[in-house]
């Protein structure tokens, strides 16, 4: 497990804060989460009409740990922050290959899930904890992209709730993946998307 | 890895965000929108149950 420090905005104070960005989340770490998470998001859904229920409410961290933690083509990331993870991450270096025409060929690293703490989510809740943690986890997705030499290239599925989210990342919307189990829409950032992202640049 | 982001890029991924956020609360239905969902679901409901149950004319033709 490495570390290394990264900023999120506290929603209250409006300030940034220190956080932990941990590449290599340990088991322990994701049954941590899991637990926390899932507890806050009963509390919340409880009060929510069933329409505003998130669509990833069933994902389990835990048990995706234990499915993909000790494969070598995973890795997971996560951010804490006081003692908290507030966003876990899964990366897959399986070589994938770009479906932008203009890019046939270029290897992607691609996004299989990421998500933040239910106390994050302006869905679930008019007064967030933190907001950032989705921004900096594709930023660490684009670093270990360009760490794996695929400039930067990832690709993801979005669940539509999150579709706005990854267009003003600067990813292009490839339409519905027809032959994607859930039809979801298949986004992908380019090299010069990625580029545009890390240097904070207004598209 | 070495994640190096600027406090410019943190301002910048901050308005982004609060543009998702103003995004996800336009799309919160409101009392009205609700009612409206609900009594839609409500009758496309009713409908398909009218579609499943034979009326006691059709079964009489039937038999």
């Amino acid at each position: 497990m490495k570390s290394s420090e990264v900023l999120i905005r506290d929603c209250q104070s409006q300030l940034l804060v220190k956080a932990k960005l941990i590449s290599g989340v340990t088991i322990r770490q994701a049954q941590l989460a899991q637990t926390f998470w899932s507890r806050e998001l009963e509390r919340f859904l409880e009060k929510l009409p069933r329409e505003n229920w998130p669509e990833h409410r069933g994902w389990n961290w835990e048990a995706k740990h234990k499915k993909y933690g000790r494969l070598a083509a995973y890795q997971f990331y996560g951010i804490e922050c006081q003692d908290q993870m507030q966003g876990l991450l899964l990366l897959s270096t399986i070589l994938r290959t770009s479906r932008i025409p203009k890019q046939k060929g270029k290897q992607i690293l691609y996004v299989v899930y990421l998500s933040t703490a239910p106390w994050n989510l302006p869905n679930l809740t008019d007064t967030p904890k933190y907001s950032l943690v989705g921004s900096v986890l594709i930023a660490a997705a684009i670093q270990a992209s360009q760490d794996e030499d695929c400039q930067g290239r990832i690709g993801l599925h979005a669940l539509p709730q999150s579709e706005k989210f990854y267009r003003l990342c600067g990813m292009s919307d490839l339409g519905i993946d027809q032959e994607q189990e859930d039809r979801l829409k298949y986004f992908e950032m380019t090299k010069e998307s990625a580029d545009n992202y890390l240097s904070g640049k207004k598209r | 890895m070495k994640l190096k982001l600027t406090k410019a890029w943190y301002e910048a991924r901050s308005e982004a965000e609060k543009k998702c956020m103003d995004a996800t609360a336009g799309k919160a239905l409101t009392s009205e929108d609700k009612k409206t969902t609900s009594s839609k679901s409500k009758r496309s409901s009713a409908a398909r149950a009218a579609r499943r149950t034979p009326t006691a004319s059709k079964v009489r033709r039937a038999k």
